[in-house]
């Protein structure tokens, strides 16, 4: 089998012309090696399809956001500045919903962890994207997962990570309505 | 970079049996065997699955009719045969030299039977995987493939460098792929 760094170079025109004759040469005598390439291919339509579909709970970017709306797969953007609060609930037909954490300084971060704090349960996302120069995170989250939590306060901290220790540098609380349905 | 030997050898031994014999069981596997290594090279390049298909059976036809009126002079070079074709094939088609409709008319019926679906990508597997990633990664997948973006595009939205995209794109899907292959 060909190594799978070479498969992925290949399906994102990173060999060079010689290189990518091989790979190709290679692939369409090797049955393993056609059906990893076809794997690797099929994954743009099913990832696509996944963050369509409301199944991926994700970091996003601006630009990101810009082409979910378009789509309109978010329907609900919560903005919130340090300290503050916000009150929040989604509907049946929601997708995701965003939440933009704005206002830290992040200006020396290096790695940004998001802490979230929920009645249920409460875990850490490590090393997220955060756009640096406007202090801004933009956590899209599943409505499918949302529309299943009860009502209570979540808070939502942003930590930077500095050589082991934790600063907090960012601190916002959400005050959730659980979902019911439409009567 | 050897092909894999074991499979070429194999389809030089089929091609060989239809050159000399028209054996039509040697065909019928060589088909088989080949239809989705073509389909994976058509994917690639003309990036539709319908068309990838039509270049699967449009290059079946040319490599056995070849075969069968031993046109294909070093059979032992069967590979490079059909690697060629694949080439000539999406090179003419590109230019719109595309009388293929023609011959999948003809010809489409007789490699109906060899058409599998595509390798499954999606799903829960997939969405169980997705998780799994690191949050930059997935968010790197997200805008490859959902959002179309090119690494460069990447690099400035992330403020990363194009190539700390590329290293972390290959680290996630080599991570999704061992994923699929229930390594994790």
């Amino acid at each position: 089998m060909i190594p799978h760094d070479r498969l992925v170079g290949l399906v994102f025109g990173e060999l060079d012309d010689a290189e990518q004759r091989r790979v190709e040469d290679h692939v369409l005598g090797c049955s393993g090696c056609s059906a990893a390439l076809e794997r690797l291919l099929a994954l743009r339509s099913a990832v696509s399809e996944a963050v369509r579909a409301g199944a991926v709970t994700m970091i996003i970017t601006p630009g990101l956001l810009e082409r979910m709306r378009r789509e309109a797969l978010v329907t609900r953007t919560y903005v919130i500045p340090p300290g503050g609060s916000v009150a929040c609930s989604v509907g049946a037909g929601d997708i995701y919903t965003v939440v933009d954490l704005r206002g830290a300084d992040l200006s020396r971060v290096s790695r940004l962890d998001v802490a979230i704090e929920a009645t249920s349960r409460a875990y850490r996302i490590e090393d997220v994207p955060f756009d640096r120069a406007r202090g801004v995170v933009l956590v899209a989250q599943r409505a499918a997962t949302i529309r299943t939590l009860p009502s209570g306060a979540h808070t939502i901290r942003l930590l930077a990570v500095d050589e082991g220790r934790d600063r907090e540098v960012g601190r916002y609380t959400m005050n959730h309505t659980a979902f019911t349905l439409p009567s | 970079m050897a092909a894999s030997e074991d499979d070429s050898l194999e389809d030089a031994r089929l091609a060989r049996r239809v050159s000399d014999a028209r054996d039509t069981d040697a065909e019928a596997l060589l088909c088989a065997r080949l239809f989705p290594r073509i389909r994976a090279y058509g994917l690639l390049h003309l990036r539709d699955s319908d068309d990838a298909v039509d270049l699967a059976q449009h290059v079946l036809v040319v490599v056995i009719e070849s075969l069968r009126a031993g046109k294909v002079r070093d059979v032992d070079r069967f590979s490079a045969f059909v690697s060629g074709t694949c080439r000539n094939t999406t090179l003419d088609w590109r230019k719109g030299e595309r009388r293929r409709r023609e011959l999948l008319d003809r010809f489409g019926p007789t490699f109906a039977s060899v058409v599998e679906p595509a390798a499954p990508a999606g799903g829960k597997r997939l969405e169980h995987c997705l998780g799994e990633l690191a949050p930059r990664e997935r968010t790197i997948l997200v805008l490859t493939y959902f959002a179309d973006f090119s690494g460069d595009e990447i690099a400035t939205e992330l403020e990363m460098s194009p190539s700390h995209v590329r290293v972390a794109r290959h680290r996630a899907l080599e991570q999704l792929n061992e994923c699929f292959e229930g390594r994790q």
